[in-house]
């Protein structure tokens, strides 16, 4: 499975402090130094605002369980937060993706996680997937251009087992070459089913085209040449490169008690490798953020898909949580939604029929804040049909407008309630939920922030913070816009970047 | 974020969670209220009604779909407008679904706003406003329902499975609204429905992370003032099988063999349940790795043929009755090829197991079912369906006791029973190339 970042309420996150130590370890200094050297503090605050001098913590906040961190001594760490119940969810999160593969590598990272269902040292993939199967366990895994997860959702006797289960895949793997020569042809109908579907087309492309010239522009799946030429090889370089101890982290959520699992982690993983060697080795390269535009028109296609995103800022930066309230406030539009037309996010009624024309400018539409290690992107998708391509371009930009020169108290209220709420239902979803927040958190921020911290972040935004940073973000930026299908009446670049400012208001 | 905010508790911080807690009560009018205690911040809650299409009548049909779409519109005190921003203001995420024996009026927001949003959800349940404007508006989409549905040709499929199975009536009633009631329907038709089957014996307040006597506050605010009625009893489901096939789209045909289950309230449902995961099932092209059911026995003998798409086996339970067997996609030439292959399926149960295929599949249901309870929402219907069915709660160990316990005995057992009753099959789709009933029966009783 691939995913391309997290495109709805985002709040993930990614620490620079890891992100940046495997990469700059070779190539530059330690940027994490740089900023607490000073060079970048007016870039990066510790928090983004006060928090109102009466603040006063929830104390149902308080009452929720702890999530318990150790590092090995190899480097790597262990997360987990025990909640009763029967059973748990198990994770390995590993700071690596499509970013960190070489030029002609593109797709071993995806292709490796493909692999290691596919037999070990100790098991073909038959005994594997009835020994999964006899336990009533789970497995799956996903690459996005960052990370790649593995997790299992198994019975709280059975943890020990799906650690050997997950260890044997990571460490043990085969990799027998007539098995990559069957699992081409699985990735290549894999690609086509994703190459169905518009979204994934329109956001890849917008990566191409935002990231052009950087490893983050690169697609997960890789190219069709590479999956055609995948060899043991570059699979095996990849993973001495990236599946290192410290850029791991293992997690679980649910009935564990913490010590006890620290060890069984320790025993089942002591044989991760702790440095990254052979030629897969790469410096992590910057990404640039170029505005540009990338179209592919098809007057045959019904309607008309769109992506416009501005470069937003990097996961763990001090604004995040503005940027989380804004996508809130932008919202989505979802068209079995029936209410879309009376709710009080603008953007949301106003393509939902609450306008001049009197009916839907588009059949849906998506407020996207997907954030990466050092940049990000921030906007809207949607789907229209030609002749109101233009009519909603323009209503997005103008709602965008609206974020930068007056945004008010009462609107990012709603947005606060309403990301608060969505936050916390996302992790009563599933223990899968959290285990996943854990991991991408310990990721990203090298660390898990407790709710209380999450609310107070989000309670620190107020419609001055809002305004400050849609300015910094969306005022006068250039923008990277992606669009497939019947385009024909989207508007030109220039026009579309004139829009991204206003003298009225 | 990778640095604390100054005045915050870390993540280290927290407390010790004890094991959930269940508390029933029942209000003086009937009312049933079922919480369950979740350290969160969020809560889940829902209004359960025992009624939906089979509790309709000729007179009434398509009410309970009209109601599903007249929730969380006007009401009788507030607009459309008033009832969203007011939603939207709690941070409420909100749903209703109705269904062939039950309505449900879900809603999930931040434990703090739970009394408020409650009292909408009951609002938009008791009082829904029924004007002319109210019942255009729920008509566009009842008909976009419908259309919708014709599309999914695994939910259509399914729908026509219990037509044949019931014979039309009680569970066999179309679920949808046929689109010449809707074009018709009225207010008024919508007021008889409410009036003859809804009364507070049969609603049921269930909800997760919300202090059980503020529930029960919030049920008695919203609930307390109505006076029982008596309504029309539920006609018992009478199973008769046969055959119907409904032709729509050339290319795909959406095949069912069915056969009467067990009902939710029989000791043998849980052997059932076992029985399905043992067949199991899936896509032949699906995301997922070990764990989705791949060593199933559908997986291994049925989707061993790359023609048949999709397969899985399907057992659903009602109170008086259920369904049991094997639904699959196919393109319209395999259907021969793909019933044969399904058909012979369903008849090897009446061969007994091996005790690892035993094992395994009592494995994956139980961890199924706690990982289904894992979800907010989904332990939240449990709680209220539940008291629905069985008039009180088996929490998820005392279920997973009774799944630990079943043998391979009791699947044969069970086996046998649902393959003695009369096949329903169903058609959905391209059916020309589908065999006679008398050909596809005799395959069964090989």
């Amino acid at each position: 499975m691939r995913r391309a970042g997290n495109l709805f309420i985002s709040r993930v996150g990614k620490t620079s402090a890891l992100s940046k130590r495997f990469a700059s370890t070779v190539a530059h200094p330690n940027e994490a130094d740089l900023y607490s050297a000073g060079i970048f503090t007016g870039l990066r605050k510790s928090y983004c605002g006060p928090l109102p001098p009466s603040y006063q913590i929830d104390p149902a906040l308080l009452k929720l369980p702890a999530t318990k961190v150790t590092t090995l001594p190899n480097g790597m760490r262990v997360a987990t937060e025990k909640t009763p119940g029967e059973s748990v969810a198990v994770g390995v999160f590993i700071k690596s993706g499509s970013r960190y593969e070489t030029d002609d590598g593109n797709g071993s990272a995806h292709f490796l996680e493909h692999m290691f269902f596919k037999g070990s040292k100790n098991s073909t993939q038959g005994q594997f997937e009835k020994k999964v199967e006899q336990m009533g366990c789970r497995l799956n895994a996903y690459t996005s251009r960052e990370q790649t997860v593995y997790y299992a959702n198994v019975l709280k006797k059975d943890v020990g087992e799906s650690l050997n289960i997950l260890s044997e895949m990571l460490l043990n793997s085969t990799f027998d070459p007539a098995a990559i020569e069957r699992e081409k042809k699985t990735i290549l109908q894999e690609m086509e089913e994703v190459e169905k579907l518009e979204e994934e087309v329109v956001f890849d492309n917008l990566h191409y085209t935002a990231y052009q010239t950087s490893p983050l522009g690169r697609t997960i799946l890789g190219t069709e040449d590479n999956i055609k030429n995948m060899t043991r090889d570059l699979i095996l370089n990849y993973i001495q490169a990236n599946y290192i101890a410290s850029r791991m982290v293992i997690v679980a959520a649910g009935p564990v008690e913490h010590d006890e699992f620290v060890n069984m982690v320790s025993k089942a993983f002591a044989a991760t490798p702790t440095t990254p060697s052979g030629p897969g080795v790469v410096s992590l390269a910057p990404a640039y953020f170029t505005g540009s535009d990338i179209r592919v028109r098809d007057d045959e296609m019904q309607l008309a898909y769109v992506a416009t995103a501005w470069e937003t800022v990097d996961i763990c930066h001090a604004d995040s949580p503005a940027t989380m309230v804004m996508q809130a406030m932008l919202g989505s539009f979802d068209p079995n939604y029936s209410s879309a037309i009376h709710s009080g996010t603008d953007m949301v009624s106003l393509l939902a029929g609450d306008n001049p024309r009197g009916y839907p400018l588009v059949q849906s539409a998506m407020t996207f804040n997907t954030q990466y290690s050092d940049t990000g992107l921030f906007g809207v998708y949607y789907v229209a049909e030609m002749k109101n391509v233009m009519e909603a371009q323009w209503a997005i930009f103008r709602e965008f407008q609206r974020l930068v020169h007056s945004a008010s108290d009462e609107k990012v209220e709603l947005a606060k309630t309403q990301l608060k709420s969505t936050i916390v239902g996302q992790l009563d979803s599933s223990l899968s939920q959290v285990c996943e927040d854990i991991g991408r958190q310990m990721l990203n921020y090298g660390r898990r922030l407790s709710m209380a911290e999450l609310f107070a972040r989000i309670d620190a935004v107020d419609a001055p913070t809002v305004r400050r940073v849609a300015a910094d973000i969306f005022d006068d930026k250039c923008i990277a816009v992606s669009a497939k299908g019947n385009i024909s009446t989207l508007p030109d670049y220039l026009w579309l970047r004139r829009h991204t400012w206003s003298l009225r208001y | 974020m990778n640095m604390p905010m100054p005045g915050t508790p870390s993540a280290e911080v927290g407390a010790a969670v004890s094991e959930p807690t269940t508390k029933v009560s029942t209000l003086p009018n009937g009312v049933r209220v079922i919480t369950e205690s979740k350290a969160s911040m969020g809560c889940s809650m829902a209004i359960f009604c025992a009624t939906g299409s089979r509790s309709e009548t000729l007179e009434t049909h398509g009410a309970s779909h009209f109601m599903q779409h007249l929730a969380y519109k006007a009401t009788v005190d507030k607009s459309h407008f008033g009832l969203t921003r007011a939603i939207e203001k709690l941070g409420g995420h909100v749903a209703c679904g109705s269904s062939r024996d039950c309505i449900t009026y879900a809603g999930e927001c931040l434990t703090s706003n739970a009394g408020q949003l409650f009292g909408l959800m009951a609002e938009t349940f008791l009082y829904p406003r029924l004007e002319k404007l109210d019942i255009d508006n729920a008509r566009t989409l009842v008909l976009a329902d419908i259309q919708n549905s014709m599309k999914n040709g695994a939910f259509a499929v399914q729908d026509v499975l219990h037509t044949v199975a019931y014979q039309g009536q009680t569970l066999g009633a179309p679920m949808l609204c046929n689109p010449h009631a809707a074009e018709m329907m009225k207010g008024s038709v919508i007021e008889a429905f409410k009036q003859t089957t809804i009364s507070p014996q049969r609603i049921i307040v269930s909800a997760v992370g919300v202090d059980h006597d503020r529930m029960v506050e919030y049920a008695d605010k919203a609930f307390g003032e109505m006076q029982p009625r008596s309504v029309s009893e539920l006609v018992a489901a009478q199973y008769g099988g046969g055959d119907c096939r409904v032709p729509s789209e050339p290319g795909q045909v959406h095949l069912a063999l069915g056969f009467e289950g067990m009902p939710c309230t029989a000791k043998e449902s849980v052997a059932a349940a076992v029985l399905q995961s043992l067949l199991g099932g899936g896509d032949q092209f699906s995301a997922g790795g070990p764990g989705k059911g791949l060593t199933s026995r559908i997986f291994r003998n049925v989707l061993s043929h790359p023609e048949i798409l999709t397969a899985t086996s399907f057992n659903v339970s009602y109170k008086d009755s259920g369904l049991f067997g094997i639904q699959a996609t196919v393109n319209a030439h395999d259907a021969q090829m793909a019933i044969t292959s399904v058909a012979e399926e369903l008849t090897s149960l009446r061969g007994g197991f091996s005790e690892e295929e035993v094992t395994r599949a009592k494995n994956m249901t139980i961890s199924a079912l706690f990982l289904n309870l894992e979800t907010m929402g989904i332990a939240t219907e449990d709680l209220g369906r539940q008291i629905m069915y069985y008039g009180s709660r088996k929490d998820g160990k005392a279920l997973a006791a009774e799944v630990s316990a079943i043998t391979s005995q009791d699947l044969q057992k069970v086996a046998k029973q649902i393959l003695s009753s009369p096949l329903s099959f169903a058609a959905y789709g391209d059916v020309a190339y589908v065999p006679s009933y008398s050909e596809i029966v005799a395959l069964t009783r090989a």
